[in-house]
């Protein structure tokens, strides 16, 4: 079966024109062997690409042996498989150089930028508009793939918005089955361009569509909670806080899947905690510390994000719809219980900390959310703790007992990746950095060095 | 700083595809600081920026998206800084007794902690007497290793060859290899068949450190820097000389191809190409491929 990250960049080599006069093999630059190989993958950007963005982590490895999807809702595993043989097939059949081109006769990657052009897309209806960008459904020209384009604003003073480079330097390493995938990155003279994989709807819509009052089924919340905290999981593994997870950023297509969007909205310098009237939205979802002013917040900022929007799935509504800073503060108070310094040792010299608050009781959850089964209220109430530390990790959360009816069908494949997993990771302890894909160039050299991302040799 | 490392690669990067001769190095520099800065979440405004190194602003980002495009987008570097804090922290939890050793490794903690107390001395020391003493060998071992990362690993081809672990333990074969060696046996079991691998690309990674030009050039090599300046100004490319100009000939026709974008604000041009657009995809053909693929 073909590489699946080739599907990733293949936008460079639908614009690649074969007539055109393939170009000399480059003259070795460097004394170091190594380096001019390097340079040569340079030249060919497939490879590179490959290089960049293979998956090295057991975990990237493509869905096609196993699944990691529950079976129970929307589709089921042939499906799925059925779904990716024919993505694959298609590719094999789009890219009849990828294969047959010696590296050194490809044209310089200058040549391919040059045709790598915003036309070689189809711009549709706009699909939303946020503070720097402008997102757009759109159709490959070449495969009339459905994409999501977006157009980054570069009116700014500053050049290329820091927003944008930072979803282009975290997007790239990400790949994972419940994160949105970069396609590709267009940039003409005015103007910057993310190719995303296309997906229908984000959950919000996707809730509103459902006519029962934005509820969801309980079997749709439980294979949505999982993906989410799956693909939180991958991100938090490679040392990438979202810090922006709301219904609107969660988008699901037709098949039952959910991914995360929108990296790098986050501002740059973290949270910033006074917000003006239009961004209160992303309140909501905003952790308590964060909201008292912490600036040392960590992954379970994400944690307590993905409680809220558990919560919202069951019942259609924000949990704690807050109008400012403070309200926020309160409505989470008033669900669960007032902090003091017996309960969160600490609170009182957070910055927002106000001695004058009123004292509410905590609340049990089943008094909203009556009817929910209680493994899923311990899960949710495991996530929604005040106190940072107390929150349940990504990972762990994922092998809660409540999913353990969606675990069955990958059970065996999901425990031998894990043991790999932990053992490297347990030996590149102290090798943090080294998880994930390396840079380019680091898997050229030989020495039965680490073939894996760990950064450490394989040791079976 | 972790930005100024990010910056130093993305040139290292950049010149793998690009000339010297086309593009000035001190041109891409400033922008490969820059755009470094904006990548690791350390930004500062380029008006603030060019004031300190007392350029335009526009010089800056003249060359922007040049480098971007150059880089191909990969803006992420993963450096062996936090590996080696990691290693270090272990290092001290070792010395307190608490430090686990890796699976396979039947040692206890305080097991290991004895082991660390028999090590053998650096070079040219005497044995250590007490616990205290290791952890002094150990914060010594780490800043000297951190030194070490900071200069030699950046300005030889290192990142290119190695994994930041890689890096990282060879750095510290370097400045203590007792150390180093000690370290390794908490993680992989004597008998281990990777450890006589791992040790010979360390040692390759090392010799490649070792041989890393000093921070500061000395006499000869200025005279040298000045001749390959004198000489560069002679046979650059004179289409790329002035990047800003080309900049700003790109910002008022940026189809370049002629097109009659000349008068337009940028908003009336959006819509054009929207409209554009749109009438496309009632084409006879668009819808067709779409359904098919559905």
């Amino acid at each position: 079966m073909a590489q699946p990250n080739h599907a990733n960049y293949h936008h460079a080599y639908t614009t690649y024109d074969p007539d055109e006069t393939p170009r000399p093999p480059r003259p070795k630059r460097f004394k170091d062997d190594k380096l001019n190989h390097i340079a040569d993958q340079l030249v060919a950007p497939t490879d590179v690409f490959n290089q960049y963005a293979a998956p090295q982590h057991p975990q990237h490895q493509p869905p096609t042996q196993q699944h990691r999807y529950p079976t129970n809702i929307a589709y089921n595993k042939q499906q799925y498989q059925q779904q990716y043989q024919h993505q694959y097939q298609q590719q094999a059949h789009q890219f009849p150089f990828t294969s047959s081109q010696p590296s050194g006769t490809l044209p310089s990657p200058k040549a391919i930028m040059d045709k790598r052009h915003p036309s070689s897309f189809q711009q549709l209806e706009k699909l939303g508009e946020g503070t720097y960008a402008t997102v757009f459904k759109g159709r490959n020209r070449q495969t009339g793939e459905l994409v999501a384009l977006k157009e980054i604003h570069l009116d700014s003073e500053e050049g290329t918005p820091s927003t944008a480079i930072r979803e282009i330097s975290l997007m790239k390493e990400l790949k994972h089955e419940n994160i949105v995938s970069l396609h590709d990155v267009i940039h003409t003279d005015n103007k910057l361009m993310l190719v995303f994989e296309y997906m229908d709807k984000d959950l919000k819509k996707f809730m509103d569509s459902r006519g029962s009052g934005g509820q969801l089924d309980y079997l749709t919340i439980k294979s949505f909670m999982y993906q989410l905290l799956h693909g939180i999981a991958f991100c938090h593994e490679n040392r990438v806080l979202h810090r922006d997870l709301k219904p609107q950023n969660l988008l699901i297509n037709n098949k039952g899947q959910l991914k995360l969007a929108d990296f790098g909205l986050a501002r740059a310098f973290g949270i910033p905690v006074n917000t003006f009237s239009n961004e209160v939205v992303t309140l909501w979802y905003r952790a308590p510390d964060v909201l008292l002013g912490s600036r040392t917040y960590n992954t379970s900022i994400d944690i307590w994000s993905a409680g809220c929007i558990m919560a919202e799935m069951y019942t259609g509504r924000p949990l704690f719809p807050g109008t400012t800073n403070e309200d926020q503060l309160q409505k989470i108070f008033r669900l669960m219980g007032t902090p003091s310094e017996r309960s969160w040792p600490g609170i009182t010299a957070f910055p927002e900390y106000k001695p004058g608050w009123h004292v509410y009781a905590t609340q049990d959850l089943r008094m909203i959310l009556p009817t929910v089964e209680p493994a899923a209220l311990d899960l949710l109430g495991r996530c929604l703790q005040l106190r940072p530390e107390m929150r349940v990790g990504a990972q762990e959360a994922t092998d809660h007992a409540w999913f353990r009816d969606l675990n069955v069908g990958r059970a065996q494949p999901q425990q031998q990746q894990q043991q790999q997993h932990t053992q490297a990771q347990q030996i590149g302890q102290g090798m943090v950095g080294s998880q994930g894909q390396m840079p380019m160039g680091q898997q050229q050299q030989g020495m039965g060095m680490t073939a894996g991302g760990y950064g450490m040799p394989a040791y079976q | 700083m972790r930005y100024q490392a990010t910056a130093v690669q993305y040139l290292k990067r950049f010149y793998l595809t690009n000339s010297p001769m086309t593009y000035h190095p001190k041109e891409i520099m400033q922008t490969a600081v820059y755009l470094a800065m904006k990548a690791e979440d350390t930004f500062h405004s380029v008006r603030s920026f060019a004031e300190k190194l007392d350029v335009t602003t526009e010089s800056i980002l003249a060359s922007e998206f040049l480098l971007t495009q150059g880089l191909r987008f990969t803006f992420d570097v993963r450096h062996p800084f936090h590996g080696l804090e990691g290693g270090f922290m272990e290092l001290l939890a070792f010395t307190n007794g608490k430090g686990e050793a890796g699976p396979g490794v039947k040692k206890s903690p305080k097991e290991t902690r004895e082991e660390m107390l028999d090590m053998s001395p650096p070079p040219g020391k005497s044995k250590a007497k007490d616990i205290k003493e290791i952890v002094i060998r150990c914060q010594t071992a780490h800043g000297k290793a951190k030194e070490l990362l900071k200069t030699s690993a950046l300005l030889t081809d290192a990142y290119f060859l190695y994994s930041p672990s890689q890096l990282w333990l060879s750095t510290l074969l370097i400045v203590d290899e007792p150390l180093a060696r000690f370290y390794l046996d908490t993680k992989l079991p004597l008998t281990s068949e990777v450890k006589p691998k791992i040790f010979t690309v360390l040692r390759q990674c090392a010799e490649m450190l070792r041989s890393s030009p000093a921070t500061q050039p000395d006499k000869e090599e200025k005279k040298e820097l000045k001749r390959i300046q004198k000489k560069l100004e002679q046979c650059r490319n004179p289409q790329k000389l002035d990047l800003v100009a080309i900049n700003r000939a790109q910002k008022r026709d940026p189809d370049m191809n002629g097109g009659d974008g000349l008068g337009e604000t940028v908003a009336k041009r959006r819509k054009l190409e929207r409209e554009q657009s749109m009438k496309e995809s009632e084409d006879l053909f668009g819808p067709v491929l779409a359904d098919k693929k559905g």
